[in-house]
């Protein structure tokens, strides 16, 4: 009898092959089958998380961290729609994701049967593309397919719903390999990836004549690995550079051309440049409503050039002068051989000027009692130079991207485009897994931590180094500071009156946890924990009512800036 | 200025095709007033015609939306000036024996062919443009019209190419 191969052991199989070394799953009824197979794949490590959510974060953090597609893996019906939120957070930021999930057999498909759910049907929006296998011999190529497409152009998660009776069936091993080596063919995806030569040509036109340019450098800088590029662009012209929230890294942090972050919460000097640049050149970004305010007022002196791999992003929120379809890199390194070096000293004169009237600050410590900007800017002092930040969503989440220099690539994990509360934990843990030896420091709130603290037992479990850094003030703070400016104060359900006692919550775990409550008590352990090789969960009582400043109000403009010196009012 | 267009869909004839277009349309806000779906000359196709209100930037922004679904191989957005749009109508009027040939008689001049008569009421099958079938409603309706099914626009542009 010739040798054969069933369902679950295709999808095993299949990813090895396509170089899949690390996945993050939770075993349930119908995915039973390709659990048993696990065993016999020891060059695929599967980390068990606590909860689903965990998995589909924990491949996030791993894809984002190394660039490699994230999988997680879940069971049918509510083991996959715990999965919905962290594929979600994943399209939102474009992260190449593959999940997996069981399905119950095609017979029981339609029945309301136990633990069903059209997983397919509730991602379809949310998902780059989904299948549902309905044949062991599509198996093969749906999971080629979806592996490239999470991965290529515009990435993103893809989701392949297997039916529990595939996962059992079985075809020979020769035919497996037949199948397995039909190159992938997939007529209505083809992403442009070189740019339009008469486009490139114009926007080096526009360069050489701009008086004020300003790159915006946004994520896709990273997906493409375009960093060098950026850089060259920058230093040739003479472009000073903003960056988006998830684009942060993509421009060294602590280059002389750099401004830090645009948008709602970002530097008075990035968000005075877009207001006073005549040429705005986006790369990689998306012109998301946290950036632009209100859309018809940004940039609104500046013709505005457009990269990005998504045809579907031009003009789709402003309306771009010279937009070029393309991969980042391919087409910046064409651009760069056109551009001519220049210098704009009276622009970079006044950026500098906006930059040395409005820094960052860190407000005066007051009898000894903790603010979170201080946190976060004596963590930009000890942490190394590599080490990964990453966030849960919140006030803590821009303090740290404020704070904090980002100087390299790949260097912040944070839920930009879907704000998802409870990313922190999980995504941590990825980002260590897909980076081992770097530094992974978890800035978290207190109320985002309770959403996925579960997950604590794999920091114990695989032993992992993270520091996690809990900025606690007993709010929900963010909604508290809209609360206070746009509500009168009513403060509505964003006490968290009762929370559990963090320390004993980590002993529970069997993890270390240390109570910082004072400047005192913060200056001597800090340092320490942070550059430890252990993992610490450090529960820092910071001051209640900080707010994250400056700010530009949702759908507002930047006129409309508060708070540009770090007081509300004080201008 | 919002007008109505016509968009062709060639898709792969995957289950859920229509759904994910629908759904799309849904959730970013596209106003589709009329859809038809039906296979072409090459098998595992679909090909979809529909009918969308937007103003030049919706259009773009629905065309490129459309696109980047995996299963789609084309979008078009047919040129006003260059297409030929068909709709099918199936209406019943009420009609009596002394109404009866006079109802005929008008179907004769829109081309239409009678597919049921009886004793008060009769089906005619119209098939034509927008404006064609709005006007033979208009007529019909000082009869009496107790019901239409319109099929929807399919489209076709002029000359050799898609």
């Amino acid at each position: 009898m010739s040798e054969t191969i069933n369902g679950a052991r295709i999808v095993l199989e299949t990813l090895h092959r396509l170089g899949v070394t690390d996945m993050f799953g939770y075993p349930g009824g119908a995915v039973i089958p390709i659990y048993d197979e696990i065993y016999s794949f020891p060059d695929i490590k599967h980390y068990f998380v606590r909860h689903e959510q965990g998995a589909a974060h924990a491949a996030d953090g791993y894809a984002r961290v190394s660039g490699k597609v994230g999988v997680c893996l879940a069971t049918s019906g509510p083991g996959a729609t715990n999965l919905v939120t962290g594929i979600m957070t994943a399209y939102m930021d474009s992260v190449p994701m593959l999940a997996i999930t069981g399905q119950v057999g095609r017979a029981l498909i339609g029945k309301d049967s136990f633990q069903e759910a059209d997983i397919q049907g509730i991602t379809m929006p949310i998902t780059k593309h989904n299948y549902l296998v309905q044949d062991i011999h599509d198996l093969p190529r749906i999971i080629k397919e979806a592996y490239f497409i999470a991965g290529t152009g515009r990435p993103g998660p893809v989701l392949i719903d297997i039916p529990k009776d595939i996962q059992t069936t079985s075809i020979s091993m020769a035919e497996y390999n037949k199948l397995f080596e039909v190159p992938i063919h997939l007529e209505g995806y083809d992403p442009t990836y070189k740019g339009h030569q008469g486009q490139i040509k114009k926007a080096a036109t526009l360069i050489k004549n701009a008086k004020r340019p300003l790159i915006i450098a946004g994520a896709g800088v990273l997906k493409s690995s375009a960093m060098d590029e950026i850089k060259e662009l920058a230093e040739k012209a003479n472009i000073p550079v903003c960056n988006t929230l998830v684009g942060l890294g993509s421009f060294p942090g602590d280059h002389e051309l750099a401004l830090g972050m645009v948008g709602m919460h970002g530097t008075v000097a990035a968000n005075y440049s877009t207001e006073e640049a005549d040429l705005v050149i986006a790369a990689g970004i998306r012109f998301h409503d946290r950036i632009t305010g209100h859309p018809d007022f940004f940039c609104k002196k500046a013709k505005i050039i457009h990269i990005d791999i998504d045809p579907a992003e031009i003009d789709k929120n402003v309306t771009i002068n010279v937009p070029i379809v393309g991969d980042l890199k391919q087409v910046l390194t064409e651009l760069n051989a056109l551009v001519e070096a220049a210098t704009h000293d009276a622009w970079l004169g006044q950026i500098r000027a906006w930059q040395d009237e409005y820094p960052m600050v860190v407000p005066e410590l007051v009898d000894g009692e903790l603010n979170p900007q201080y946190v976060l800017s004596e963590l930009n002092k000890i942490a190394n130079r590599d080490a990964i930040i990453v966030t849960d969503v919140g006030q803590h989440q821009m303090w740290a991207a404020q704070f904090l220099t980002h100087k390299m690539p790949h260097t912040i994990v944070t839920s930009g485009g879907a704000g998802t509360m409870g990313y922190g934990l999980p995504a941590a843990i990825g980002a260590q897994i897909g980076a081992p030896t770097k530094q992974v420091i978890l800035v978290v709130g207190d109320g985002g931590f309770q959403m996925t603290f579960e997950e604590l037992m794999m920091v114990k479990q695989y032993d992992l180094p993270i520091k996690i850094i809990i900025i606690n003030n007993g709010f929900l703070g963010m909604v508290r500071q809209w609360q206070e400016i746009f509500n009168k104060r009513r403060y509505s359900y964003v006490d968290l009156e009762m929370s559990p006692d963090f320390i004993k919550l980590a002993d529970a775990f069997g993890l270390d946890a240390h109570r910082i409550e004072s400047v005192e008590d913060f200056t001597s352990t800090f340092t320490n924990y942070i550059t430890s090789d252990e993992s610490i969960i450090l529960d820092c009582r910071v001051k209640r009512e900080e707010n994250v400043l400056p700010m530009i109000p949702a759908g507002g403009t930047v006129s409309g800036m508060m708070g540009k010196k770090g007081v509300i009012g004080d201008e | 200025m919002s007008k109505e267009h016509q968009v062709l869909v060639i898709a792969k004839n995957t289950a859920g095709i229509g759904t994910r277009i629908l759904a799309l349309f849904n959730r970013r806000g596209f106003n589709v007033t009329k859809m038809t779906s039906g296979i072409t000359n090459e098998p595992g196709y679909a090909r979809i015609t529909l009918t969308v209100e937007a103003d030049d930037r919706v259009l773009d922004q629905i065309q490129k939306q459309i696109y980047k679904l995996i299963d789609v191989v084309k979008v078009k957005i047919f040129p006003e000036d260059n297409v030929v749009c068909r709709e099918l109508m199936l209406i019943k009027v009420k009609a009596t024996a002394a109404t009866r040939s006079q109802i005929v008689q008008i179907a004769d001049v829109y081309r239409g062919n009678v597919l049921d008569i009886s004793p008060t009421s009769m089906i005619i099958e119209v098939i034509g443009s927008v404006e064609k079938l709005r006007g033979f409603i208009q007529i019909m309706e000082t009869y009496g019209v107790l019901e239409i099914a319109k099929t929807g626009i399919t489209a076709m542009s002029r000359g050799e190419k898609i």
